[in-house]
């Protein structure tokens, strides 16, 4: 891991800042995670931690006027968060894949599925001939579990299902062969028995390629399933970060602890979930110390004052006191 | 079917039909025929009193459209609900929890009017004060504060947004409760809350409920008996634990064995198992065989009947 090459995606202590007219709203605060080749990382969070804003930083799609204050992202060796915007869109697509939630709005549906995925290959290898740009269009449909490659690529998004259509996305993602994919909820908006094939389709072909893949979703399920490592977020700061076992089964932070324990158990039935008083800060009143001291049970008076650090705790790393000299 | 003293709503043979033709002029010109969409089937359950039934299935199973139905948004088709005599002697009333509480609640009202508003319709309390202090004590049943009263929704999150929407649905004094997925728009640790404050009221009101819901952890948590729906009818219905330990149908059994397991995650497991056909066009006989790895020739041409077994649950399936 200490090994440049052996990282694949890596970010360092990435600030991303909202200026309004009453001030300035950090929407990510030094978020620093690397993903390796093959990997995938799970990203959770609720609603406006933060997660899918760390995704649209690394693409560089950040809306204006939010832009990165600082820190840096650097893909494959190479840094890409200050190239100009014309370099940058060569990145994505090519070198960043990105699946997003609504598999039908993310597709033009003037297009057939074939027309999208060639132009999409060609764009990034514009050598390519038009009918071999085709066949691999095929091959990739086919590679994504579409029965039928060869009558489908005629096909318009909405003869797809919802799943089949979510297949066509990651197809479109994988096209250039990028380093790494970006997925956006990609399950949410389909049903369970379709969303434990899609999971099941983007882990083959991440661990097949070797492509890293970042896997942005509010679902412990899903990264349960899926992910090798797990990134949670609350408030725009990273809290935990380790492998799923860890984080999932004996998880550091009060905040990961809670969450695990209010989704309702599969195995035994319970009177009375355990739940997490309060909701998450806005941005624009984010208390002073640790941003979720309000809602902790175990806070203390040095979670009220001081930002706790990103500290290993044995398998993974946790930003709380607790693990880091006390709450007093 | 008789009228059964303990069940608070009994539903018999409901079906609903959506006319989904093509426009007058294109049947007209290009011969198209008529199309009907069969949303529910013969579908046919009961809630006990002070007990909680889901429905539970895929988008486009036709669980919604039971919920509109039993609150009377739709007219059925054929069949019957009847809802048992409340404590007033007149058929229990019936509210709704939608699934999103940013779509269901006006933004350009303050939260007060949006509560106020069926205790004005229905003329349940006499003066302003009256009004007025009933929606505090909604308010606070629910967990706000009464002094929320004044905000528009759009200063709410989206848990304190269905909190709102609970002391609406609350503000008539409804005995029975229909929720259409109220946890599927919000984060996991504000699920959590929605469902035990959804538990403290059953206890705390007497309310029946009527739970749908795709998650079928949330279903357990929350459920006595669950009806499994595939393509508008009802494949397997029985008290949760039963269907929970000895699932039957093998629908149910595909649900069951698709929910991403967080104790023991089953990353290698290779899901093979389709999509659901366009409910246009519904496959004849067992309309899951064309899914179902069990499925034979009798299987494509006769469709099974819901049968009650010994363990009190009700499958139609051929080889349950």
């Amino acid at each position: 891991m200490d090994d440049a090459r052996q990282t694949c995606l890596e970010v360092k202590n990435l600030v991303v800042e909202f200026p309004n007219r009453h001030g300035t709203l950090r929407a990510l605060n030094d978020i620093s995670l690397e993903i390796r080749p093959g990997e995938i990382l799970g990203m959770v969070g609720e609603s406006g931690a933060g997660k899918s804003m760390t995704g649209l930083a690394i693409q560089g799609l950040l809306e204006r006027p939010g832009h990165i204050a600082s820190g840096e992202v650097w893909l494959a060796g190479r840094r890409i968060d200050n190239l100009t915007d014309r370099d940058m869109e060569k990145v994505r697509g090519r070198e960043i894949g990105a699946i997003f939630q609504d598999p039908l709005t993310s597709l033009n549906p003037l297009f057939t599925v074939g027309n999208q995925l060639t132009e999409t290959i060609r764009q990034h290898m514009p050598e390519m001939r038009r009918s071999a740009a085709r066949e691999r269009a095929i091959g990739l449909l086919k590679e994504v579990g579409i029965p039928g490659p060869a009558e489908r690529v005629d096909h318009y998004p909405h003869q797809f299902s919802g799943g089949m259509r979510q297949r066509v996305v990651i197809a479109l993602a994988l096209a250039a062969k990028p380093r790494l994919i970006i997925a956006d909820e990609p399950t949410t908006a389909l049903d369970v028995s379709i969303q434990a094939q899609i999971t099941g389709l983007l882990r083959r072909l991440c661990k097949e390629h070797g492509t890293a893949v970042m896997l942005v979703t509010h679902d412990m399920g899903v990264i349960a399933e899926t992910a090798d490592r797990v990134a949670v977020m609350y408030a725009g700061r990273l809290i935990e970060i380790g492998s799923v076992e860890t984080v999932l089964r004996n998880p550091a932070h009060p905040y990961t602890k809670g969450l695990m324990a209010s989704i309702p158990a599969l195995g035994a039935r319970v009177a009375h979930l355990h739940q997490i008083d309060g909701a998450m800060p806005r941005l624009n009143a984010i208390p002073p110390g640790c941003a979720f001291n309000p809602r902790c049970t175990t806070a203390g008076p040095r979670c009220r004052r001081d930002q706790p650090a990103l500290v290993p705790t044995g398998a993974g790393a946790a930003a709380c006191w607790l693990h880091d000299g006390g709450v007093a | 079917m008789t009228a059964d003293p303990s069940a608070a709503l009994e539903v018999n043979r409901l079906d609903r039909s959506f006319d989904v033709s093509p426009p007058f002029l294109n049947r007209l010109i290009y011969r198209q025929k008529r199309k009907s969409l069969h949303a529910v089937n013969d579908v046919t359950f009961s809630v006990p009193r002070g007990g909680c039934l889901s429905l539970v299935g895929e988008s486009g199973c036709g669980k919604s459209t039971v919920a509109r139905l039993v609150t009377g948004i739709y007219p059925p088709s054929s069949g019957e609900i009847r809802f048992a005599p409340g404590k007033s002697g007149a058929p229990l009333s019936a509210q709704m929890i939608f699934q999103d509480p940013y779509a269901s609640l006006n933004p350009r009202w303050r939260v007060k009017n949006i509560i106020a508003e069926p205790l004005r319709e229905l003329k349940l309390r006499e003066t302003p004060a009256e009004v007025e202090s009933r929606v505090a004590e909604l308010l606070e049943i629910v967990g706000l504060n009464a002094a929320d009263g004044d905000k528009f929704p759009h200063e709410f999150s989206g848990g304190q947004r269905q909190r709102i929407s609970i002391a609406r649905a609350l503000a008539s004094e409804p005995e029975f409760l229909v929720c259409d997925e109220p946890t599927s728009a919000l984060d996991v640790s504000v699920q959590a809350q929605i469902l035990n404050l959804m538990r403290r009221l059953q206890d705390e009101l007497g309310l029946t409920y009527l739970f749908i819901s795709h998650d079928l952890s949330v279903v357990r948590h929350m459920s006595d008996r669950i009806a499994v729906m595939y393509l508008g009818r009802i494949v397997e219905e029985a008290d949760t634990e039963t269907l929970f330990a000895d699932p039957k149908h093998p629908y149910t059994r595909l649900l069951l064995q698709t929910i991403p397991n967080i104790e023991h995650p089953q990353r290698d497991r290779e899901v093979t198992a389709g999509e659901v056909p366009s409910p246009l066009a519904p496959p004849p006989g067992c309309a899951f065989h064309t899914r179902c790895q069990l499925a034979t020739e009798r299987c494509k041409s006769d469709r099974p009947e819901l049968l009650a077994k010994a363990d009190g649950a009700r499958v139609a399936c051929h080889f349950a």
